[in-house]
């Protein structure tokens, strides 16, 4: 029984160290990913099935955005890359759908650079594509220019890219009386990382 | 287009986080959730929120000397501290939808490393795993009380609620009760050790989503039998003790991904965790201040100290 005080004092200094030590906090480091997309608009209206048009995408002032969105600004991003590209036909009424195939290009606006493929579509029909998200294998030249211009925005540029659909094929052949009318978008979706650092009771 | 942080998480930290950390880690999960699907969240999240129901279930049962009627009021202020296992850091994850080819990594848990995973696809495309909060051990502490006696039981609730500065995330609610009943008294003496049962209920709650309802609800429960013997005087006393319980832990995150593009209401269940719980460890009163340390396994170690004020 006479020991039952040092066995009490020894469990409150116990106690208390082990109190203590969830005092300490250790400095921990997470690399954080978000997902962003921005989006080139088209507008089609052609009595031809072998068209061209184009659509001009503020690439940096939407990036801008999506940071602004999460509380962010560039200089906060460690990396950029990007993920992926899709394509979407967002308003369509016509009597009959419509396949088409063909290429989009992208450019930098103001670049000395040829346009270089970004993504390729083939017998797509267009009423398969309304309000459905198309995922497309991306091409490499296509993806470098992306990833250029992500790169120089995050070095403070606000680079503008300008998209290019060459549609080659259309099934039925549209004419004068019977206009193909759609309109269309392709997306990039990029991945986005920032490191933030917080400190947290780790034992 | 925007990349919204509803896509809330962490509910599993956020108790522990709030108390003891500050929010910013869980507003940190939220983000590297949105970026995922079901199938992926679920692999990132699972961890964390069988550890955070793990230590949900700490902390509940010491003693088994229950008097049969007296009163008793005491205050307690346990916390609970569950180790992460090295198999708690990874989970196979597989890119999303719109990155070719598909590939299956080992990924990051919410828990695991803090770098991210990134892995190369076609035409120079990359996909990121985001990286974990790089945790040991993952504490959690409350505050409960004790309350009796009534024909030898004792009735313990536990509450706690806290405003987060972060309007997303909302308010975090946690309310818990149940009892503790002395099994002794139909024994008649003929044991060594003071033997009582007990279960505990436990739900909570984070934030809001944009229909209203709860961004995280959970639920545990536990049951066992506890055995402890005091030494000592009646007020000042050390009482070794040990249980053994079974108990169960669900989690319900409703996030908002853009894992497939376009922004996407998730509501994701976890798979529900149930454990066999061993615990072993003392206590200690001196007159109406008394303290507690005990260890439980689960399959993971998990180790609890608490103060009492109270008889």
């Amino acid at each position: 029984m006479k020991a039952i005080p040092k066995v009490l004092g020894l469990m409150a200094l116990c106690f208390a160290l082990a109190m203590m030590a969830g005092c300490v906090l250790e400095e921990k480091v997470i690399e954080i990913v978000f997902s962003g997309e921005t989006c080139a608009d088209f507008e089609e209206d052609h009595a031809t099935g072998n068209f061209t048009s184009e659509s001009v995408l503020a690439y940096g002032e939407e990036i801008d955005d999506i940071l602004e969105d999460n509380d962010l600004d560039r200089s906060d991003i460690a990396r950029a890359f990007v993920m992926g590209g899709s394509y979407e036909v967002t308003s369509f009424s016509h009597s009959h759908d419509w396949t088409v195939g063909g290429s989009i290009f992208v450019e930098r606006q103001g670049g000395v650079a040829d346009p270089d493929t970004l993504l390729k579509y083939t017998s797509q029909s267009i009423l398969g594509a309304l309000d459905n998200q198309i995922w497309a294998e991306l091409h490499p030249d296509g993806v470098e220019i992306l990833n250029e211009a992500l790169e120089d925005f995050l070095g403070g540029a606000n680079p503008i890219l300008r998209f290019t659909v060459e549609n080659g094929t259309t099934v039925p052949a549209p004419n004068a009386s019977d206009r193909i009318v759609f309109d269309w978008q392709t997306c990039i979706k990029m991945h986005l990382i920032y490191v933030e650092e917080f400190e947290f009771p780790d034992m | 287009m925007t990349v919204p942080k509803r896509a809330l998480i962490a509910g599993a930290l956020l108790p522990a986080v709030l108390l003891l950390a500050g929010p910013a880690p869980a507003s940190q999960l939220e983000d590297n959730l949105s970026v995922y699907s079901d199938k992926n969240a679920r692999g990132y999240m699972q961890p964390l929120a069988d550890i955070f129901g793990t230590d949900l279930n700490s902390g509940l049962f010491r003693s088994a000397h229950i008097p049969v009627s007296g009163f008793r009021l005491s205050f307690e202020v346990p916390a609970m501290i569950t180790k992460v296992r090295d198999k708690d850091r990874t989970f196979r994850g597989t890119t999303e939808e719109g990155f070719f080819p598909e590939q299956t990594v080992d990924a990051p848990t919410a828990v695991g490393p803090g770098d991210a995973v990134i892995v190369d696809g076609v035409g120079g495309t990359q996909f990121a795993f985001p990286g974990g909060l790089d945790l040991n051990s993952v504490p959690l502490a409350t505050i409960q009380l004790r309350i009796g006696r009534l024909y030898g039981t004792e009735a313990i609730f536990r509450y706690m609620s806290a405003d987060v500065s972060d309007e997303e995330l909302g308010k975090v609610r946690l309310f818990g009760l149940g009892a503790q009943h002395s099994i002794s008294q139909y024994l008649e003496g003929t044991l060594p050790v003071e033997v009582s049962a007990g279960f505990f209920w436990q739900s909570y709650s984070v934030g809001k989503n944009r229909a209203g309802g709860d961004l995280i609800k959970g639920s545990a429960f536990t049951i066992g039998a506890q055995a402890s013997r005091q030494y000592g005087q009646p007020m000042i006393y050390i009482e070794p003790y040990g249980g053994l319980s079974l108990e169960t832990h669900a989690m319900e995150i409703a996030y908002e991904s853009e894992a497939s593009g376009e922004p996407e209401d998730v509501t994701l269940s976890l798979d529900r965790s149930t454990n066999l719980r061993f615990t072993i460890g003392a206590l200690f009163k001196i007159y109406y201040i008394g303290g507690y340390g005990d260890y439980s396994f689960t399959g993971r170690n998990t180790f609890t100290f608490g103060l009492i004020i109270g008889n």
